[in-house]
């Protein structure tokens, strides 16, 4: 869903709190392999769709936003981690074609990859149409 | 034989359809009473009263005229006259007047939107008519 995917972005890009940590540096599904860290990861996990009769429907997806660091320690990747927080929770996503009814960090993400660490979360958005 | 999509249902009150229902059952119980006679070789019965019922749910729009009065009717104890259920895209709807009988409105602080069911007890004579219900949106 290419218009949630960019409602996502322009979220982030337009925080400053996230631009404060990792400037323009926010991509979708993966990082460029030139990309400097730290910088932010977002990508759709998993979604699906109700139905009213005839007419109407629902979407219901989950969307992974994460900051990663070059580091072997959390608290740098969780700093990025609470700016994403603060611009993703309730954020009036604008999503082409659709009314969104709500966006809400619905669980915590934590690992280590190597010499980086990535911490973000999982955020339920709810869309009607 | 053809089986009917459920997608193409609906509900109607009034003139109109109720927004954003996604269930719906309409059901129709029939009173038998056992007449069996010492002798006999086996049960038997006469039919009695027929009674009808309906089920609805989907999600809480206040702003619908027809979830508006339905929940209005509720609110008030009012009748609700003519309550139709499409079954499937114009093939047929079955029908019957109404009373109010229970209204649960669910509402949680996780992501779902708000949910309403609503049930019915009938008021008279279930029917089911062809074609699409004269009051189809």
């Amino acid at each position: 869903m290419n218009d949630c995917d960019k409602a996502v972005f322009d979220i982030l890009s337009a925080a400053p709190g996230v631009t404060g940590q990792v400037s323009t540096r926010v991509y979708n599904m993966q990082a460029p392999q030139e990309a400097t860290e730290p910088y932010i990861i977002f990508n759709k996990q998993s979604g699906g769709q109700e139905y009213v009769f005839s007419s109407g429907k629902f979407r219901s997806l989950a969307y992974l936003v994460k900051g990663v660091c070059h580091s072997r320690y959390p608290k740098a990747a969780g700093t990025i981690d609470s700016e994403i927080e603060t611009a993703m929770h309730d954020a009036a996503l604008s999503v082409s074609g659709w009314t969104t009814l709500y966006c809400r960090r619905e669980m915590d993400v934590s690992y280590a990859e190597g010499e980086y660490t990535h911490r973000g979360g999982v955020y339920r958005i709810e869309l009607e149409q | 034989m053809t089986a009917t999509a459920g997608r193409s249902s609906l509900v109607t009150y009034g003139t109109g359809t109720v927004a954003l229902m996604n269930d719906a059952s309409f059901d129709v119980d029939v009173e038998t009473a056992e007449i069996s006679a010492f002798g006999d070789t086996a049960v038997t019965r006469v039919t009695g009263l027929r009674d009808a019922s309906l089920s609805m749910s989907g999600y809480f729009d206040k702003s619908d005229t027809y979830q508006s009065s339905l929940i209005d009717n509720f609110l008030a104890g009012t009748d609700c006259a003519s309550m139709r259920v499409r079954t499937g895209a114009a093939s047929g709807y079955m029908d019957c007047d109404m009373v109010p009988s229970k209204m649960s409105v669910k509402a949680k602080a996780s992501a779902d939107p708000v949910e309403i069911s609503l049930d019915f007890a009938g008021d008279g004579a279930p029917t089911y008519s062809t074609g699409a219900p004269t009051v189809d949106a």
